[in-house]
């Protein structure tokens, strides 16, 4: 195919100026296709909509998600109106609950820490969690007693957090709407494990109503 | 329409012949991107590879590992990973350092997901580092383009330079397509646009951000109670992520994309405090303001 030899123009050549785009070459096609079959591998995720079950923990978009081909599963899922929350609190010695960052267990960034800390929790690892975040308590405590920098920012909250006697891992009940409307503590919960601050952690089970919870009654 | 001129179209618009200015200004801006991102977050990725091997998850190309990398083995792979993703972007020897920057960007984001949980922030990063490492994006603004004396912007028109930023789109266009049938294919079906979801699932991070010591952001708070608002807001998010692959039909149709998605991100970084920042930054979306002129059809 003849046209003019594209090198003479310059690259800011307005358009108008500029030869028609030559004929399609088989080389054109080829890299269609290729690139065709690209997509079609960004899509073969999409395999995991195709069957008859779309909800659950071990639905195939939660199965079959991986990186970085993933199945985008977030903000799928229909929550309701509540949910129970695997978590971890801190208890002062007057009973006030301080919530103590997930760093104590763990360097990955919040959500990542709130996974491990569900994972451990059905492998009945809820005292390991304990103990860890009760650890890194004392260390931190350790550390400012000490006078040493702990580095990074959050003076304020581990002044708070150097309050906390002890640790307890709980699984909580909390309604989105009482939630949002500033009743922020939960409607039950169930305490799994327990942990003083520079102590061994033990398993525990045991319940909280939404009474108790409101009162103070934490240990 | 006839066969040819509709192979024709599709040539052209799936590959235009544009000069190497295109793919290049693709390669620096994404490379620029990554090399910025990846800096601000090396000390948390190095506390990522320190932690306990029992919570290690591999996934993708992280499967072929037992067991965690020894916590200074996965440090030196990102730091090497950063130096090649410099001499890729600035266009050093590009037929190895492209591929390999490629390689090592999409090893060490897939091991930084492969501790329980898949965060989905860094997908499109690496797919496009992907596309732009494999392709032919260093003939021009580049170390290669110098060396080979024909200028730093040579005045050549290949259709394989067109086709690199269509391929980046069509990338971009497949994550948001996958993130809207996974929502229209739930059990809500397409009453997903009413919002309830979404309501609930702004309301379930707000939560979870304050149990594990962060705060969950002021506007989702302010807003939780106006339900006719998440209707709107879901019915756009549902419109912009069905209709992406029309971005890849009409430069128009795919800037007016780009500028509904990168409000969507905005708006969920706002409302919900979490970040795409390769999406607010504006680069994902580079593809559709392609550099320098093509040959018209």
């Amino acid at each position: 195919m003849s046209r003019p030899d594209p090198s003479a123009l310059a690259v800011w050549s307005p358009s108008s100026t500029l030869p028609p785009a030559p004929a399609p070459t088989a080389r054109d096609v080829w890299g269609i296709v290729a690139g065709a079959a690209g997509v079609a591998v960004l899509l073969w995720p999409l395999r995991a909509y195709a069957g008859p079950q779309l909800s659950g923990k071990d639905a195939p978009k939660f199965r079959l998600d991986s990186f970085p081909l993933s199945t985008y599963p977030m903000f799928s899922e229909h929550r309701g109106r509540s949910t129970y929350v695997p978590h971890v609190i801190g208890l002062t010695g007057a009973g006030e609950r301080v919530i103590p960052h997930a760093r104590h267990f763990g360097g990955g960034g919040l959500n990542q820490v709130r996974k491990q800390v569900s994972r451990a929790i059905r492998r009945g690892d809820a005292a390991l969690v304990a103990q860890t975040y009760a650890d890194s308590l004392a260390a931190q405590r350790a550390a400012r007693e000490g006078g040493r920098p702990s580095g990074g920012s959050g003076g304020p909250r581990r002044r708070h957090e150097a309050a906390v006697q002890q640790v307890e891992v709980v699984r909580s009940r909390f309604r989105f709407d009482d939630y949002y409307g500033g009743d922020v503590l939960p409607h039950r919960e169930t305490v799994l494990a327990r942990c003083e601050v520079g102590g061994t952690a033990v398993a525990v089970r045991e319940e909280r109503t939404a009474d108790e919870i409101a009162g103070g009654v934490a240990r | 329409m006839n066969g040819a001129r509709i192979r024709q179209w599709t040539v052209d618009t799936l590959r235009p012949a544009a000069t190497p200015l295109r793919p290049a200004v693709l390669r620096i801006g994404v490379g620029l991107f990554a090399a910025r991102h990846h800096r601000r977050r090396r000390t948390l990725l190095r506390g990522v590879h320190a932690q306990d091997p029992r919570r290690f998850a591999p996934v993708g190309v992280v499967r072929v590992l037992q067991r965690p990398l020894r916590p200074a083995v996965a440090d030196r792979i990102l730091d090497a990973a950063q130096a090649v993703n410099v001499l890729a972007t600035v266009g050093v020897a590009h037929r190895v350092t492209g591929p390999l920057n490629a390689a090592l960007q999409l090893w060490t984001l897939t091991y930084r997901n492969s501790w329980g949980m898949l965060y989905h922030n860094d997908n499109m990063l690496v797919l496009h580092q992907m596309v732009l490492g494999a392709g032919p994006t260093a003939d021009a603004l580049s170390v290669d383009a110098l060396m080979r004396r024909r200028g730093l912007a040579p005045a050549v028109f290949e259709r394989r330079y067109g086709a690199v930023p269509v391929m980046l789109n069509a990338v971009t266009s497949a994550v948001y397509f996958v993130s809207g049938v996974a929502k229209v294919r739930s059990s809500t079906g397409f009453g997903w646009a009413s919002g309830d979801v979404l309501r609930g699932q702004i309301a379930i991070d707000g939560l979870r951000k304050d149990l594990f010591g962060s705060t969950r952001p002021a506007a989702g708070t302010a807003l939780y109670h106006r339900e006719r608002l998440f209707t709107l807001m879901a019915a756009v998010s549902l419109a912009v992520e069905l209709g992406a692959p029309l971005s890849l039909l009409d430069r128009r149709l795919g800037l007016a994309f780009s500028a509904a998605a990168w409000g969507m991100h905005i708006g969920i970084r706002e409302i919900m405090g979490i970040s795409f920042p390769y999406n607010t930054s504006g680069v994902s979306y580079l593809g559709h303001l392609p550099a320098g002129p093509q040959l018209r059809r």
